[in-house]
């Protein structure tokens, strides 16, 4: 049975949030027809992750926790 | 009890209510039957070289038992010689010098013409003069009207020209069929309209009789495109309208046209930008005695609201009207299905099944009866269900508190224009 839709939100969003508590933070992002592309990047090891999101609240998601980030920094 | 007269680029009337351009206001029996029912002015039917009508010229659009729902007509502007308009226009306001009365004009757009029929009406005492640049049939095709009116720099020189001669205020009415209204508005403005007003009908075929395949309406079989108006283009003038208001570079009054029947629908429309409203379809389903429940209807809501003059309301909703990159991507409202109403219908179930996101679920409770639920975590919050449900009552779109802080389309596009220029 596929996931219901709220479930695929909830399975990327985790992937973007555990990425984040690893200390990686986002580095780009692009649209493509498939989704949004995000590159993530652990300022401590220079490793470098890429995450692929398709589910429109996970691609609201991520950009929403960047402002909030953004946001955070310059207080 | 709450003020409802208005003051509309420097013409003021009793109250918000004026006929529009059309076959009700065709003679000064019509226009003053109309003034003593109680409307607060008339726009004429357009002056013009006095034309040739056909018959027949009117098509109704009735959907599921709603009668005119849409209407559409092939009518063309005076047919009577403009001496004759002018004797009862002349009459008319001798007997109600507290109503307006409008003086619709249509010709070429060239200075002489219109320096001669702004000269010519002026001297008969009229409260303003409404350029037609709008009527979408017959006209058009001799270059006037909406062939005007769907040029700005026509729309633009026209004003001009009447406003070179008039020493009342201009109205430049606008028609919707046109891609950007409010280039047309901006062109009448730079003409030094006083006021807009808007929409004219727009293009329209109301049906094809499919037993004689004719064109409805039709003369002798054949038919033309005419021009639609009623009900169901209300939600195309209210979009006209506010466009046109939001717009920060243009500030002169608009009188809106467009389907307004009720008094609410005058409240939306003057809400939206609208300093008047003007009204033909309703009173020509429903007669003159319709301003009755308008006047009445408005100055109760006012009341009761604790507004005390309807010139309060005029643009009140403007700033909240926007693109849609500005709207909350993360704002969340949700389906709630009331059991204790819902008849079961399933016809939300059927809807969000077949052509939305598959998030109402048909259940069964302990004691065996069927009851319908929305899993408010797959719900978009459409409204279909809503939209679709035949009880009032039945089906809540509710509000979510906020998950996330608000992120419109363009706080989103800057967010990522900064990640990707700090990569």
């Amino acid at each position: 049975m596929a996931l219901s839709s709220y479930d695929a939100f909830l399975s990327e969003k985790r992937q973007v949030d555990d990425l984040v508590k690893k200390g990686y933070i986002m580095t780009a992002s692009k649209g493509t027809l498939d989704g949004d592309v995000v590159e993530f990047e652990n300022k401590m090891t220079s490793d470098k992750k890429t995450i692929r999101l398709t589910h429109p609240d996970s691609r609201k998601y991520f950009t929403t926790l960047y402002i909030k980030q953004q946001e955070q920094m310059t207080e | 009890m709450a003020d409802i007269s208005i003051n509309f680029a420097g013409i003021k009337s009793p109250n918000p209510y004026w006929l529009a351009s059309a076959p009700p206001t065709n003679t000064g029996y019509q226009v003053q039957r109309a003034f003593a029912a109680g409307w607060g002015g008339a726009v004429w039917k357009t002056l013009c070289e006095p034309v040739l009508n056909v018959t027949s010229r009117f098509g109704g659009y009735h959907f599921n038992g709603q009668r005119v729902a849409g209407f559409n007509n092939i009518e063309l502007v005076s047919d009577r010689p403009i001496e004759e308009n002018l004797k009862e226009i002349y009459e008319t306001k001798k007997r109600f010098p507290d109503r307006v009365i409008i003086a619709s004009l249509m010709v070429e757009p060239e200075r002489d013409k219109w320096h001669e029929i702004v000269k010519r009406v002026q001297d008969v005492g009229v409260d303003g003069f409404e350029l037609n640049l709008g009527c979408p049939h017959g006209m058009s095709e001799r270059g006037m009207g909406s062939a005007v009116g769907q040029h700005p720099d026509l729309v633009e020189k026209s004003t001009l020209y009447a406003k070179e001669v008039a020493e009342v205020p201009v109205i430049t009415k606008l028609t919707p069929n046109i891609t950007d209204i409010t280039a047309t508005a901006k062109a009448a403005q730079r003409g030094g309209a006083d006021a807009v007003s808007m929409i004219n009908t727009i293009n329209s075929l109301i049906g094809v009789d499919i037993d004689t395949w004719s064109p409805i309406p039709n003369v002798n079989g054949k038919g033309a495109h005419g021009g639609y108006c009623g009900p169901a283009v209300k939600p195309i003038a209210l979009n006209m309208i506010g466009e046109c208001a939001r717009q920060p570079d243009f500030h002169i009054p608009i009188s809106g046209i467009g389907g307004i029947s009720t008094w609410q629908d005058t409240v939306e429309f003057m809400l939206m930008g609208a300093g008047g409203v003007q009204i033909c379809t309703a009173a020509m389903h429903h007669g003159f005695s319709i301003i009755d429940d308008l006047t009445e209807g408005l100055s109760n809501y006012l009341d009761d609201k604790g507004i005390a003059s309807v010139s309060q309301l005029v643009g009140k909703s403007v700033e909240k009207y926007t693109d849609w990159s500005n709207l909350d991507l993360n704002h969340r409202i949700v389906a709630r299905i009331n059991n204790d109403i819902c008849i079961n219908c399933n016809k939300c179930h059927i809807a969000c099944e077949d052509t939305s996101h598959q998030c109402i679920d048909m259940l069964v409770d302990e004691n065996g009866n069927d009851y319908l639920k929305v899993r408010e975590d797959d719900c978009v919050g459409c409204n279909l269900c809503s939209i679709v449900c035949p009880v009032e009552g039945a089906i809540d779109m509710v509000d979510l508190e906020p998950a996330e802080p608000p992120m419109s389309w363009n706080d989103r596009q800057a967010a990522l224009q900064v990640m990707n220029s700090n990569s």
